[in-house]
């Protein structure tokens, strides 16, 4: 072919080019408007202290607002959460949550203070009622929320480079010392505002940075973004934009487990205890199964740990038997139901620099999935926001006479800093 | 294509760790001007403030620990070290010349490092008669304080000074 005779492919070769990029384009750029790139939105920001970790991720030392206005950020502000300063003076302001069953049965309160409110499973349930609490106290309408814990403010330095701010020099390696030193010294301090300085202080850095950044450096905070979402050191509500970091729950066919603690008094431990995730189950015959979770704590801190631990399994498994392994105190088991799940609760003390676990024995129906002439077992463990890493072991007891063909994360050791997906494929 | 999709990602991801290295690394140190040079264990005055390092542990130290736990405002920082990393904990005293001295703050105590790269405060402690924020009126004259700062640094630099930044001169206290 030669000559003009090659026109009609080469026009067809550009209208197929032309139509892959604006079929990856135009989703962007829907994205980019839902988040405020073409119009205004107004985000809530949260930082969530993951040295004392929360339900959705850690203590929200700090809370705020930023607007963003044709794809700039603007009006950055932050309060430190436990203050009065931003909710018209109302210091007490209580916010009555629906649940989870666990927390309102356990403290015996549907009521909670505003910044003790996310006592949510996952921060896309949490999102939704802090928006309408802090329009409630504020006035203020919001079209979303960010949440970002300590480990996030690192690495999000570890891709910028140290900042400055107020003539202080903050680098990854003293941003967490640096905002609990603020948070200290300012005890006592009606609203704290070295603490909201500083972080508001810092994001701006970061906000400044991140714009100036060569190409090369935008790439890098992306993937450090991403990761962090991935992790999900990062949380972001934005129903009408993205729902893929929204930290929702995970609850996917097959079977299923996820951990989530409440460090209740225990102080600013959690970045010095380390977690043991430990989970075998026993399948029948009839695809049921019989499975034991053993959540294992190491306190290294000079002080007791104290932790509202709650683990969520697949609807319908029945709780069978609770052990405590060597503690000063526990309450427990509690067993409720929340988000089509069954979720078994329980208080533990650790005392300084010692171990100890707790160890749930239930009962499930079949989990197993579709797989042809084969049987398909499949496990999904969820992380919690908050966790920089737990180690992980499974085990997966087949009925007896079944031959393995296929197994993946069946094992002990696994150093996680996300979700696990546990496969076993039998016959 | 495809090879050249290969050769694109490769590039990208050689390009992002090597960004990502030279933003986690700290900042050169650069020599203060002017500055005034002593060692471990020996005062040098600027302006209206004395300044001296006593001693440079390390936070597994008993020393150190006992330190934390009895001035420490909640014996809960500094937090543990990060991965492949120390705290070195320096011992430093800040004594007035005369009444109103400036105001010391410990963020303005740099530790560089043998690598060459300067390690900036995390966190700090000081003995009951004063805090490691000192403001001017704080400080009186011929009195002293005793703060200890921690600082972060990788398990393979050590130590080599410490520069006071915030005084004209700057003191620097060399190591070894």
């Amino acid at each position: 072919m030669t000559g003009g005779s090659d026109y009609p492919m080469r026009y067809a070769a550009v209208v197929i080019i032309v139509l892959v990029l604006a079929a990856i384009v135009l989703p962007s750029i829907a994205v980019l408007n839902n988040l405020g790139y073409f119009n205004d939105q107004t985000y809530l920001l949260v930082l969530q202290d993951n040295s004392e970790l929360r339900n959705t991720g850690g203590f929200m030392a700090c809370v705020g607002s930023v607007e963003i206005q044709n794809g700039q950020p603007q009006n950055l502000k932050m309060y430190y959460a436990s203050s009065n300063t931003y909710a018209n003076g109302t210091l007490t302001a209580a916010v009555k949550i629906g649940g989870p069953e666990s927390f309102t049965t356990f403290y015996n309160s549907a009521y909670v203070r505003f910044w003790d409110m996310n006592v949510q499973y996952d921060f896309a349930t949490f999102a939704p009622l802090y928006m309408s609490a802090w329009q409630q106290l504020t006035g203020q309408h919001s079209d979303g929320v960010i949440g970002l814990d300590l480990t996030g403010l690192q690495e999000l330095l570890k891709a910028t480079g140290p900042v400055t701010v107020s003539n202080e020099t903050i680098t990854w390696r003293n941003v967490i010392d640096r905002v609990q030193f603020a948070s200290e010294t300012a005890n006592g301090t009606e609203g704290k505002p070295q603490l909201a300085a500083l972080l508001e202080g810092l994001a701006g850095k970061i906000i400044t940075a991140a714009q100036t950044a060569d190409p090369t450096g935008k790439l890098l905070l992306l993937n450090t973004l991403h990761a962090l979402a991935q992790q999900r050191h990062l949380l972001i509500y934005a129903p009408s934009a993205l729902t893929s970091y929204d930290g929702a729950i995970q609850k996917q066919p097959g079977d299923y487990l996820y951990v989530v603690d409440a460090n209740s008094g225990g102080g600013k431990a959690d970045l010095n205890v380390n977690r043991t995730i430990t989970y075998h189950t026993y399948l029948q015959d009839n695809g049921t199964q019989t499975s034991n979770v053993t959540i294992t704590y190491t306190n290294n801190c000079d002080w007791t740990y104290k932790v509202f631990t709650t683990t969520l399994v697949p609807n319908d498994a029945a709780l069978l038997d609770a052990q405590y392994g060597p503690t000063s105190y526990h309450l427990g088991p509690l067993v409720t139901y929340a988000d089509n799940l069954t979720t078994i609760s329980s208080y533990v003390e650790v005392p300084a620099h010692t171990t100890a676990n707790v160890t749930y024995e239930y009962s499930l129906p079949s989990t197993l999935l579709p797989a042809g002439i084969f049987s398909h077992y499949d496990l999904y463990v969820q992380q919690q926001p908050g966790i920089n890493q737990y180690t992980l072991n499974t085990a997966v007891t087949l009925p007896q006479g079944a031959q393995l063909i296929h197994e993946s994360n069946v094992g002990n050791g696994i150093l996680a800093t996300g979700d696990v997906q546990v496969e076993a494929i039998y016959r | 294509m495809i090879i050249a999709a290969i050769v694109v990602l490769a590039t990208l991801q050689t390009a992002l760790t090597t960004e990502s290295a030279r933003n986690e690394l700290n900042p050169p140190y650069v020599q203060p001007s002017p500055s005034v040079q002593v060692r471990l264990g020996e005062s040098a005055t600027a302006g209206n403030l004395t300044f001296s390092v006593q001693n440079v542990m390390n936070s597994t130290d008993p020393q150190a620990q006992l330190i934390w736990s009895t001035y420490g405002t909640n014996g809960t920082a500094p937090l543990p070290p990060i991965s492949g990393s120390t705290y070195v904990i320096i011992n430093a005293t800040v004594t007035s010349a005369i009444n109103g001295s400036p105001p010391f703050k410990y963020e303005d105590v740099v530790l560089v490092g043998n690598d060459g790269r300067s390690y900036y405060a995390n966190y700090p402690v000081a003995n009951a008669s004063c805090s490691a924020s000192i403001k001017s009126e704080q400080l009186k004259s011929g009195s002293a304080c005793d703060v200890y700062i921690a600082f972060s640094i990788p398990d393979s630099v050590a130590p080599a000074k410490i520069v006071y930044t915030a005084s004209n001169p700057a003191i620097v206290v060399n190591f070894g």
